[in-house]
């Protein structure tokens, strides 16, 4: 049995055999199809390349070079010398196991590590250079309806460079529950909230309110985030949200911080494995406590290259 | 144009009210749903017309330009006829197609569906949803919506994959060209599927099989899957955007 290509367009394909009623589907946002009666009653039948994956490994390298409005994350006003591009340098390998059909969703085991490294580019600040080591450890819940359901662990720990002082460590297991929208086929919308306590260990200076515990807290937020694909390797992401933090041991016991944040970029993909993105995002802390509240702005470029099977 | 699908529908109409029978005899499949559409091509009901109509052996059902039509079966089998469609009952569990397509569903059962055609017979065993289309070379193309169906041709038992179109060639015994298809897009553009005013009993689980068919997606082609007009070959439409 052999395959014959009709090269002609759809639409002067299937018009000459028009029935009564229409079905219209987009296709790269342009092409429309009036489908005949067997397209009509039974639906349209677009080939697919299907293969099952119970598990997957996914590494990959991140670059991002940006301008920063507070690089010290406060309002005081910021001197012409502590105005610096920042650059982070990413090392992440993600894995999962799964995939498996779990009352009436789908259920999946991921666990991921990451390795930042933050420089600024500019030698009178660069006493803020560290480094962030991520981990993380997930069970995700997928159902039918679009709702996704997660709970696990994660942990972080940053070190400055300076000093090579480690400036925190934290393990926050955490819960959250998402629904995701899809109007049409190169939009996505999605809500998520979120709930995680962290558990947190940082330099303690003995017979201060600077206890080690100071910075544990209790986080929830909302957050909004919509993704449009264009043409054929371009995509539009924007976020937007809310999140409330509560503190309680030490200095921080009477602090609540309410964060607000927005972020677009736009990316394209090439050559498979590459993405190149510019990005802009600020990020608003509110807290009981002024000295933390501060508002900041980064934009700029991030390049990333992945390989996953 | 107008009046010729006025007198189709007339045609129709009247075929039905003539095969279709005001008592239930000993197999019989009632009429549960008659679709007709408006000049917007809007479906609407006409089963205050048809309210009590049942179909027996050896009567034929048949389907006009915009019209659409189910029956329920004896053992809860459930048959959806797109428009430009007749089939046959021929005994319990058993019909005819001789043109068209058609939605089947088919409850959990020890006994077999058997399906004729112009050019084969076949038997569906076990439960689940699927589509068929006598195609244009007079063979068959189905496609598995859900469930665990498995295909009995004279020298071959397939099991049939949700997400998955066979062809059937005229008169093989064996089953022919398989393909991937994507089962949402299925679910979200046929008529038959969306346009009844009820719902399959198999709506979730049709809807469950394309969520986990999108798990294991890795790439859509712009290709559809058309009609089979000769006996080797099927046409392949490429969407050109």
């Amino acid at each position: 049995m052999s395959f014959r290509q009709a090269h002609s367009t759809f639409p002067s394909y299937l018009l000459r055999a028009l029935l009564a009623g229409f079905v219209w589907l987009s296709v790269n946002s342009k092409t429309r199809l009036e489908a005949t009666h067997s397209l009509q009653n039974l639906g349209l039948h677009q080939v697919v390349k299907v293969k099952e994956k119970h598990w997957g490994i996914k590494g990959g390298y991140q670059l991002k070079l940006h301008g920063r409005s507070s690089p010290f994350f406060n309002n005081e006003p910021i001197p012409d010398k502590a105005k610096s591009l920042v650059m982070a340098n990413s090392a992440y390998l993600n894995g999962f196991v799964g995939n498996h059909w779990f009352a009436g969703g789908m259920m999946r085991y991921s666990t991921g590590l990451s390795y930042t490294r933050t420089n600024h580019l500019e030698d009178t600040i660069d006493f803020i250079d560290h480094d962030s080591q991520t981990a993380f450890l997930q069970a995700s819940y997928f159902n039918s309806s679009n709702w996704i359901a997660r709970f696990g662990l994660n942990t972080a720990r940053l070190v400055t460079l300076e000093d090579n002082l480690t400036q925190f460590t934290e393990f926050s297991p955490m819960l959250s529950l998402a629904k995701v929208f899809q109007p049409n086929a190169s939009h996505y919308l999605t809500i998520n909230w979120n709930w995680d306590y962290s558990f947190t260990d940082s330099p303690e200076y003995p017979g201060t309110l600077w206890t080690d515990d100071r910075l544990n807290h209790w986080s929830t937020g909302l957050k909004l985030q919509h993704s449009w694909l264009f043409f054929q390797n371009f995509s539009l992401d924007s976020f937007t949200g809310v999140s409330f933090h509560d503190y309680s041991r030490g200095i921080n016991s009477d602090r609540q911080d309410t964060a607000f944040s927005a972020g677009t970029s736009v990316e394209w993909a090439f050559l498979r494995f590459f993405t190149v993105a510019g990005y802009a995002e600020v990020l608003s802390r509110h807290s009981t406590i002024g000295t933390y509240s501060f508002t900041n702005w980064d934009g700029g470029l991030k390049f990333n290259a992945s390989f996953g099977f | 144009m107008h009046s010729q699908r006025l007198l189709l529908l007339l045609l129709a109409g009247t075929f039905l009210s003539c095969t279709l029978s005001a008592q239930p005899q000993r197999v019989s499949y009632e009429l549960t749903e008659l679709l007709e559409r408006d000049e917007k091509g809007k479906p609407f009901s006409r089963m205050m017309d048809y309210t009590g109509k049942w179909l027996s052996i050896g009567q034929a059902a048949s389907t006009v330009q915009g019209m659409q039509m189910e029956l329920t079966g004896p053992s809860g089998e459930i048959l959806r006829l797109g428009d430009q469609t007749h089939i046959r009952i021929l005994h319990s569990r058993q019909i005819q197609i001789h043109q068209g397509n058609l939605i089947l569903y088919l409850p959990p059962s020890t006994l077999p569906f058997l399906i004729q055609t112009p050019t084969s017979k076949l038997a569906l065993r076990e439960s689940g949803t699927i589509q068929l289309q006598i195609t244009s070379n007079g063979g068959l193309k189905l496609v598995s919506l859900q469930g665990n169906l498995q295909l009995q041709l004279p020298k071959e038992v397939e099991d049939l994959h949700p997400g998955k179109l066979y062809f059937l060639p005229p008169g093989s015994p064996i089953l022919g060209r398989q393909i991937d298809i994507h089962l949402k897009l299925v679910t979200k553009t046929s008529s038959l599927l969306k346009d009844f005013p009820s719902r399959l009993p198999s709506h979730k689980q049709i809807r469950d099989a394309a969520f986990k068919q999108s798990f294991f997606i890795k790439q859509k082609t712009p290709m559809f899957v058309g009609d089979a007009k000769s006996e080797e070959e099927f046409d392949l439409l490429l969407i050109q955007p």
